[in-house]
């Protein structure tokens, strides 16, 4: 949270799935730690929480790991200034990060700044600006990026009309989509690769019907934009408009969301939608008044199946919400890495696993060690095959919500020698 | 040829040095078995399944035959190798040719007997 608590510098919560909520550390600024996490936290398969803070530290921010009881450490303060990381383009090693960091295939963890950088930080606080000359990431990005399939990285940001950019592991950058009025404006939420390849997103303001009332876009990875969905707060205002969170696909294919205006003319207070990949939207939930309202945050599945979220209210000087919406989805299992070969260990997430009797990838059996009932770890088989993971427990089989590649290996071959 | 691995279950390619093998079976998820081509070159052997590819760690060599070659009960017991001067060779010592010692670990896959000659009576082995 980015505000509240004790010196009103943010929190650290944690919530059960009832919505009991703990605070295992309350943002002080002190002892160069940062305040203002202004958004959440990603998790690591060393099992910290990595996320940013907007301000705070030696200057301009800071990037920190957190355990989930709450002991926590800054990584890199930011400070700021021009040449400071990269002498050789001047560029600052950023600053005032909005997003977290997510974790990239490779181990490493990477971000962007609000003012125009990009980094890779390990997770013992070792931090790689991308200066490369050819990184131009737009200034104004607000939400974290995406590693998509082929390895690059997609953000938004918010200059001008906004962007979609992406940038190499390496720092090789590119504006792949600027925003013109009539697209959409303002991209606050980040975009998300959906399984057809294509990335989705929202524009909180902007559109074809000069209401200014925000889009659902859709992106190839080359940035070929396609009109997907405008909200229309001057005719349709109970769909919804505005909407600043990006866009969840949940284990159905279909992605969710919400907006932080229209739904009751009254109370404006947002609505949850769903739209199909053929572009059918469809209202889920109109938050009334007394209601979380106005939510900005884009939502998660949680592995019960239910997608989660946070908002504002009951009102907006309330502090936040956080509300549930059940949507008919199965519980289903989390990797924590999508790839790997024979004897490499993966981590899953789920709950129920303490009768666990199978875990196979694809068509392959595989050794396991269940660590707790939401947690287990288990080794790529040699049998394992591309596909889902799946977990037997005493109450079903669970699938994995994406596909595990198994990466074959070359051991020996015989003979080694050909004659003609 | 056998190749061990492992994911081998899913093999959609195998490749000689870059050079498709003529066909492949996959025996089982740590096994597959292909048929070296013709075309083959020296260079690493390789596996594609739907979850990415392997590359061997070893290079796999492809010797032209030249000169005499030693083939008794079928079985290729000692040649020359035309790249290396028209020198008489044996597979695992290339100072020297030993006649009648048995090679291991080598596939003869071409035999064209206008470019070298068969011992005794055995013929070459396909």
């Amino acid at each position: 949270m980015p505000k509240g608590g004790t010196f009103n510098f943010g929190t650290f919560f944690k919530a059960t799935t009832g919505g009991i909520v703990s605070v295992p550390y309350t943002f002080d600024g002190n002892n160069g730690n940062g305040r203002v996490p202004r958004s959440g936290v990603t998790l690591g398969t060393d099992g910290y929480l990595y996320g940013a803070t907007l301000s705070g530290g030696q200057a301009a921010g800071t990037i920190f790991k957190i355990a989930p009881a709450g002991t926590i450490s800054t990584l890199y303060s930011f400070t700021g200034q021009n040449g400071a990381a990269c002498p050789s383009t001047g560029k600052p090693d950023g600053g005032s990060p909005y997003p977290p960091p997510i974790r990239g295939k490779d181990g490493f963890y990477y971000g962007v700044t609000s003012i125009g950088t990009a980094y890779r930080i390990t997770s013992s606080g070792t931090f790689i600006p991308l200066c490369s000359p050819s990184v131009l990431i737009p200034f104004g990005a607000l939400s974290p990026v995406v590693q998509a399939i082929d390895g690059n990285f997609y953000g938004t940001s918010t200059s001008g009309n906004g962007t979609v950019f992406r940038f190499s592991p390496s720092g090789v950058a590119k504006i792949i989509h600027s925003f013109i009025f009539s697209e959409g404006s303002s991209p606050v939420g980040p975009v998300v690769q959906g399984s057809d390849g294509n990335l989705y997103g929202t524009t909180a303001t902007g559109g074809p019907l000069g209401s200014a009332s925000g889009t659902i876009f859709k992106s190839s990875l080359s940035g070929m934009l396609t009109p997907f969905h405008a909200f229309d707060r001057n005719n349709k205002k109970i769909e919804g408009y505005g909407p600043k969170a990006g866009l969840l696909e949940a284990t159905d294919g279909n992605l969710y969301g919400s907006t932080q205006f229209g739904g009751d003319p009254v109370c404006n207070c947002g609505v949850l939608f769903k739209i199909t990949k053929s572009g059918v939207y469809t209202v889920l939930h109109t938050f009334h008044s007394g209601e979380p309202s106005q939510p900005e945050a884009t939502q998660i599945q949680h592995t019960n199946g239910k997608i989660y979220g946070l908002a504002n209210g009951p009102h907006y000087s309330d502090g936040g919400s956080l509300y549930s919406l059940a949507v008919g989805l199965k519980p289903f299992v989390k990797l924590m890495t999508l790839s790997g070969k024979s004897g490499q260990t993966v981590q899953i997430l789920g709950q129920g696993f303490s009768g666990t009797t199978a875990v196979k990838f694809g068509t392959g059996s595989a050794n396991f060690t269940v660590v707790s009932d939401t947690y287990l770890i288990a080794l790529v088989p040699a049998t394992g095959t591309t596909g889902l993971v799946t977990v037997t427990t005493s109450s079903g089989t669970l699938a994995s919500n994406k596909t595990f590649k198994v990466i074959p290996t070359i051991t020996s071959f015989s003979p080694t020698i050909a004659l003609k | 040829m056998i190749i061990n691995g492992t994911g081998l279950t899913q093999t959609t390619k195998v490749t000689f040095g870059g050079v498709n093998a003529t066909t492949f079976t996959v025996n089982s998820a740590t096994k597959v078995t292909a048929t070296v081509p013709t075309g083959a070159v020296d260079g690493k052997i390789a596996i594609t399944t739907p979850g990415g590819s392997a590359t061997s760690a070893e290079t796999f060599t492809v010797h032209r035959l030249a000169g005499r070659c030693v083939v008794s009960n079928g079985k290729l017991t000692g040649y020359c190798i035309g790249e290396l001067g028209g020198i008489c060779h044996e597979a695992y010592d290339p100072t020297h040719c030993v006649q009648g010692q048995s090679v291991p670990n080598v596939v003869l896959f071409q035999c064209n007997p206008s470019t070298f000659t068969i011992d005794g009576s055995s013929s070459c082995v396909p």
